[in-house]
């Protein structure tokens, strides 16, 4: 693990930090008594290895249009804050763990798309941000060239960042989805603590569209707040105006949902937090608005969009019921 | 409250003089002790070491304080007086490791520790050594959250001068030379703890005096407050009526439906 050239590219970055072995990110990570919430303000780094289940089929309701789905993650964890993130609730630690062994990775992700000629996707940023460390992971360089040669395989990078650089440097593929997770202004400034500002994300947005990547607008999750309609309303023109016409290769739309589990273990850490309380029910294995709630919100949310794009197909992430 | 477990009373001499402590139990461990700050003495060994924590975790006012691990420990290097933030402690009989949390400045180093047990002469190549830590890890991470433990030794011996040469004296100034550093090491781990749950109102603990409430109704109310906090933090609690003959299970019900009606309408 220390002779990788990933490793040694990463320490080099951290001359500083004081480097603590161990022989399994387990032994951190999945410790019991952490908190989350305390680690969050100074989160370790874990270089690691996966050793297996690197490849997983996602939840029913994550994948868009694929006939097979499946999610891998390269990391755990996320250098942003965001309150409603399920990771909260998941994870026992706030630790950032890397996983360096790529060419495991990349073998894997090779067997899975030479065993099907159906349409396959790989979701990478489901247990982390696809493109936030990418400037030190250089993630997006060792997996999006490996989709070149597959039509039928796609992969989507699901990212709040403006880490693009590296995607800017590529020549774009077709089958790779740059899938942009978006929120009003008030909602970033509440909820997302250390993200990047909605415009910076739709001026990195436009740019990787007019590069010629293929862009996709994920609201999800859609959260209530005071005064609604007229924040999704603005909310929606802005994201329109600023996409001033390009094309969308697909949407989202979900309300704020989480398993029970996690919604227990995010309200222990913050049990302040009006967000994790207001309007939410449990649903059998789920967490999420009342009923008449969600559905309202997100048919408008719904209607919205159509009134604003025709064209881009609108899938909705619902609760699992 | 925070707490330190430390060996010999010749290592804990200045930090109880330093924060006044005072002497509040006799067996099965020594205890000194102010508001803010207790210190347990175990005794030599990874066991006593275990027993004393142990011991000290039964008064759970304190498990959201700093458990810290205290002591002089030998290394191979290090200059005798070093400060160190243990990393990693591993027990050499069993090769069991934990990671306590650490603190880096420029005044003490972070380093990763091997816990005998006995003493020894043959210092380890890249950690310290001592006899407690491990005892002291075994016992505090079942119970306590990883952030707030922390072991925290001062170099004795090292291959220039080994232990034979550590005398009780010796032990004692060591301390007292780093007692500043030490205070400063305590109050910085403080600053990263996690957020104390909140308490009940003072209303609402009469009610749990008044009526009968099991811990597990105590615990829902307190979920009640939590809520009931979050979404009107103006609003004084509990706004509802309740009646003298009114059974905890009534006044939890009252509540919740009281918080459910606070849902928002679209």
């Amino acid at each position: 693990m220390r002779d990788d050239p990933l490793t040694i590219e990463i320490l080099k970055r951290y001359q500083n930090a004081v480097i603590v072995g161990c022989s399994h990110y387990g032994e951190l990570f999945n410790r019991r008594k952490q908190n989350f919430r305390t680690q969050k303000q100074n989160p370790t780094l874990i270089v690691a290895r996966k050793d297996n289940k690197r490849i997983l089929p996602t939840p029913g309701e994550y994948a868009v249009d694929a006939k097979h789905n499946f999610y891998f993650s390269h990391m755990l964890n996320c250098l942003y804050d965001c309150r409603y993130c399920f990771l909260q609730g998941m994870f026992r630690s706030a630790s950032h763990v890397v996983f360096v062994n790529y060419s495991d990775f990349k073998a894997d992700l090779t067997r899975y798309i030479e065993d099907t000629k159906d349409s396959i996707c790989f979701y990478s940023g489901y247990d982390c941000d696809s493109l936030a460390l990418d400037p030190i992971t250089d993630f997006t360089r060792n997996f999006v060239p490996l989709f070149k040669p597959y039509r039928h395989a796609f992969m989507e990078l699901r990212t709040k960042s403006t880490q693009i650089r590296n995607l800017l440097a590529m020549e774009p593929l077709p089958n790779i989805i740059c899938a942009f997770s978006l929120s009003p202004t008030e909602i970033v400034e509440k909820y997302e603590a250390k993200t990047p500002s909605l415009d910076a994300r739709l001026a990195a947005i436009t740019s990787l569209r007019d590069a010629g990547w293929n862009i996709a607008l994920r609201f999800d999750p859609i959260i209530f707040v005071d005064d609604f309609y007229t924040v999704y309303k603005n909310f929606f023109n802005h994201v329109y105006d600023a996409l001033e016409g390009r094309q969308i290769h697909s949407i989202t739309l979900g309300s704020f949902r989480l398993p029970k589990t996690f919604h227990k273990n995010m309200k222990r850490l913050y049990p302040d937090e009006p967000l994790l309380i207001n309007g939410l029910s449990p649903i059998n294995k789920q967490i999420t608005y009342e009923e008449n709630l969600e559905k309202k919100m997100i048919a408008w949310c719904e209607r919205s969009l159509k009134n604003l794009d025709f064209v881009t197909p609108v899938y909705i992430q619902k609760p699992i019921v | 409250m925070n707490t330190l477990i430390i060996a010999l009373k010749h290592e804990a001499y200045h930090v109880i003089k330093r924060y006044q402590l005072t002497l509040a139990v006799h067996q099965p461990f020594k205890v000194y002790q102010n508001e803010n700050l207790r210190v347990v003495l175990s005794g030599v060994g990874k066991s006593a070491s275990h027993a004393a924590t142990k011991f000290a975790l039964e008064d759970r006012n304190t498990h959201n304080g700093l458990w810290i691990n205290f002591g002089v420990a030998g290394d191979r290097t290090l200059p005798i007086g070093s400060l160190v933030s243990i990393s990693k402690v591993t027990e050499n009989d069993t090769d069991r490791r934990w990671y306590p949390s650490i603190k880096q400045a420029n005044k003490h180093c972070v380093k990763e520790l091997l816990t005998y047990s006995t003493a020894v002469n043959q210092y380890p190549l890249n950690s310290c050594c001592d006899m407690e830590a491990a005892g002291f890890m075994a016992a505090v991470s079942e119970t306590i959250c990883s952030e707030h433990i922390h072991v925290l030794k001062l170099i004795s011996d090292n291959t220039s001068s080994g232990i034979g040469n550590l005398t009780k004296i010796l032990m004692k100034h060591l301390v007292e030379e780093k007692m500043s550093l030490i205070g400063d090491y305590i109050k910085s781990a403080e600053q990263h703890l996690s957020i104390e749950p909140k308490k009940l109102p003072r209303n609402a603990e009469k009610m749990c005096q008044e009526q009968h409430f099991t811990v597990t109704q105590t615990r829902q109310l307190l979920e009640l407050y939590r809520s009931f906090s979050a979404l009107c933090p103006d609003e004084t609690w509990p706004s509802i009526k309740v009646n003298s003959g009114d059974k905890a299970s009534e006044i939890i019900a009252k509540l919740r439906l009281q918080i459910t009606q606070l849902s928002p309408k679209l």
